[in-house]
């Protein structure tokens, strides 16, 4: 059963769509990474998923279900910025999820807070960025909740504690959790996940379990003898996502079957043709497109 | 205690492929004896860091190329029924996919089949000496 | 009750409970302070009345020694009270709509969660009323004067015109603040100035009849409107009413509003985005 399905979700400002039409379900026990550029959405599609603010049309639910009240009892959610209470301390916020949920898990929480090396005395205004999003997260796993949804939840986070995120999110998938997650670390999302969704200007340009992207996206990169070669007919071949010329180096962009492009590329008659295999890294820039590496993707 | 597997997530080859070729090739060199119990998949998630389901995914692989097998509430063990052709199948696997990653890089540089077998031969004159006919 | 609720409430009950009792403090010296001076006859007053201030003191402390206190006047003041701890508490659904991203994925449903503010800020309002009343009899019994209160016939309906007045002005704040993005605070402070303009509109008269007439209609949702008048002129309240009603009749509206507002307000943030 998909644990988490959006279709066709549509969320309009004014005249701009910040999402604009997108789909995809995360199977139960599943990790999704949302990979994209700043600006590409990620957040607003959580933000619709869980009601924080109203969607322009779409279905969503989550186990099967719409989103109601009772859905947020095993969903846990952490915000890309700080909305806890600057003013009251850790420990207040413990109690008000305390209260909150009837899954609250004192022991885990307990663990978490040691895990995070956070003082539940302080105040949470007075906690760095870092040691914030920290507070949010260990709250947020203390229900040990079925269904997290983390927007950047390790950001502010020293490699350390980044690393006791992505234990927290496998953890809680080896356990059956469903966990939708974004990043801005490519990396994360690589070992973390399962799943990848990476969204561009409000559209999701590449959905798939990051195993496969692996086998199927790939490079086909040919030389020829001279630049005189000619590429018109890949520029509509659905398998390539893109093609790149710079002088006589040919460099195609697979979505799949690669190696069928490769040969195909051998009727042009180059001096060598190689199948470059793609991390995640590469997959992403390959889908982003060059021009998003200039408005600077980190 | 079991050896500890080490995968690369930033490579381009699929976790799960890198960790099933590394319980293969334990196999074939005898790092994993047969009837050797494996980590739980939870367990070598959390130690490689990399996602449950795809190290469950290389287990279930495993388990459908008979290297491994799985029963449930035990945990996942080396094959011990007919050892021999279990190792004898993880050392063919393991061979198999180097030689042809060797293959398709020749081939990337512009070789044909029959300059790639003058090649092989070389190479097998080279470690086996006097045995090639 | 709502956790983060009660601790702001609590926080601000405090520190207005300091308040009052600093004021019953200074309260209970003057009237001990009051009674001393004048230990001698009446006629002795008689004698100082040269001096502007113990001419003061002559008035209060006849006052005091042959006037009855109405307990009235005692819950009018509580009144106050509350109306001042009402508006600084009415912003409460406004103070979360920074971190909504925390408070809507609770799970429970959003229009329960605005109520519950509004039930502990209606505890933390009734707390203040009551612990003013408490502080008045305490500092009335230790000046001696707790015999002079009298239970007057409109006392319970004062009391009950003065709490309604505080609920009726949280309600309005509540539901004008609540889907306000900025500072709620800012439009509390601003009612104050309005609502004590628009009570005083009505003496205006030079604004010509339309513009009265508006400020009459007005006034019906104006807090201060409801309240005025009631300690200076005591005897009849409708008569002295801008709004021509009666105590209880404006008892009854009062709290309607407050219902209303309240309910207007819950409904309305829930659909805040977030």
């Amino acid at each position: 059963m998909n644990a988490i399905s959006i279709a066709n979700l549509t969320k309009r400002y004014g005249t701009t769509l910040a999402v604009d039409d997108v789909s995809f379900e995360i199977a139960e026990g599943s990790v999704c990474g949302l990979l994209g550029p700043n600006g590409a959405g990620k957040s607003t599609t959580m933000r619709c998923l869980l009601g924080l603010i109203r969607r322009t049309s779409g279905q969503l639910a989550i186990g099967g279900k719409p989103i109601v009240a009772e859905t947020f009892e095993s969903v846990a959610y952490v915000p890309d910025s700080n909305a806890l209470y600057c003013w009251m301390t850790i420990a207040q916020h413990i109690e008000v999820t305390r209260r909150s949920y009837r899954n609250f898990d004192r022991l885990r929480l307990n663990e978490l807070i040691a895990m995070f090396a956070l003082d539940p005395r302080k105040k949470v205004g007075a906690l760095s960025k870092g040691q914030q999003t920290a507070v949010a997260l260990a709250l947020a796993f203390s229900i040990n909740p079925r269904v997290l949804v983390l927007d950047e939840p390790s950001s502010g986070l020293d490699p350390i504690f980044q690393r006791v995120v992505l234990d927290l999110i496998i953890d809680a998938s080896s356990n059956g959790a469903t966990v939708l997650f974004s990043s801005h670390q490519i990396g994360q999302v690589e070992r973390a996940a399962d799943r990848v969704v990476i969204m561009r200007s409000g559209k999701t340009i590449v959905d798939g379990e990051i195993d496969r992207l692996k086998s199927d996206e790939k490079i086909v990169e040919a030389i020829f003898p001279s630049d005189a070669f000619s590429t018109a007919h890949f520029d509509a071949d659905a398998r390539i996502r893109r093609v790149e010329r710079t002088g006589r180096t040919l460099r195609l962009f697979v979505r799949s079957d690669a190696e069928a492009v490769a040969r195909d590329v051998e009727t042009l008659a180059p001096r060598a043709v190689q199948i470059v295999d793609l991390g995640l890294e590469d997959i992403f820039l390959g889908a982003v497109g060059a021009d998003a590496i200039t408005q600077g993707v980190s | 205690m079991p050896p500890i597997f080490s995968v690369d997530p930033r490579s381009g080859i699929p976790i799960y492929l890198q960790l099933i070729e590394q319980v293969k090739r334990a196999v074939a060199l005898g790092t994993l004896d047969s009837g050797e119990q494996l980590p739980t998949v939870k367990a070598l998630a959390l130690d490689l860091t990399v996602n449950p389901n795809t190290v469950a995914r290389a287990y279930r692989e495993l388990e459908r190329d008979r290297v491994i097998e799985t029963s449930p509430g035990r945990g996942s063990f080396v094959r011990a029924d007919g050892s021999p052709s279990v190792v004898k199948r993880a050392v063919t696997d393991v061979a198999a996919s180097a030689l042809s990653d060797a293959v398709r890089e020749c081939r990337s540089l512009g070789c044909d089949a029959p300059a790639i077998r003058t090649l092989l031969e070389g190479a097998l004159e080279r470690w086996f000496p006097g045995e090639n006919s | 009750m709502e956790y983060v609720e009660f601790l702001r409430v609590r926080r601000m009950c405090s520190i207005f409970a300091s308040c009052v009792a600093v004021i019953a403090i200074f309260a209970i010296a003057t009237m001990i302070y009051s009674s001393i001076g004048t230990t001698g006859t009446g006629e002795s007053v008689g004698v100082t009345i040269g001096d502007a201030t113990d001419m003061k003191h002559h008035k209060l402390t006849s006052y005091l020694q042959t006037q009855s206190i109405p307990l009235g006047l005692l819950l009018g003041f509580a009144g106050y009270v509350a109306i001042v701890v009402a508006t600084v508490f009415a912003s409460s659904l406004n103070k979360e709509n920074d971190g909504l991203d925390y408070v809507f994925v609770k799970p429970i449903r959003r229009e329960i969660i605005a109520m519950r503010y509004a039930a502990t800020d209606a505890v933390g309002i009734l707390a203040m009323f009551a612990f003013t009343i408490v502080a008045e009899l305490v500092s009335l019994a230790i000046a001696h004067l707790f015999g002079r209160i009298v239970i007057d016939a409109h006392a319970f309906w004062v009391g009950a015109l003065g709490l309604g007045v505080a609920f009726m002005w949280y309600g309005i704040l509540q539901a004008v603040t609540a889907t306000y993005r900025g500072r709620g605070g800012t439009i509390v402070a601003f009612s104050w100035g309005f609502f004590i303009l628009l009570a005083s509109a009505g003496y205006f008269t030079f604004l010509g009849p339309l513009f009265l007439g508006l400020v009459h209609v007005l006034n019906f949702v104006n807090p201060i409107a409801y309240f005025s008048q009631l300690i200076d002129h005591g005897g009849d309240y409708k008569a002295n009413s801008v709004l021509g009603l009666g105590l209880e009749a404006r008892v009854l509206v009062v709290w309607a509003i407050a219902l209303v507002g309240t309910t207007i307000a819950a409904n309305v943030w829930k659909r805040v985005e977030a």
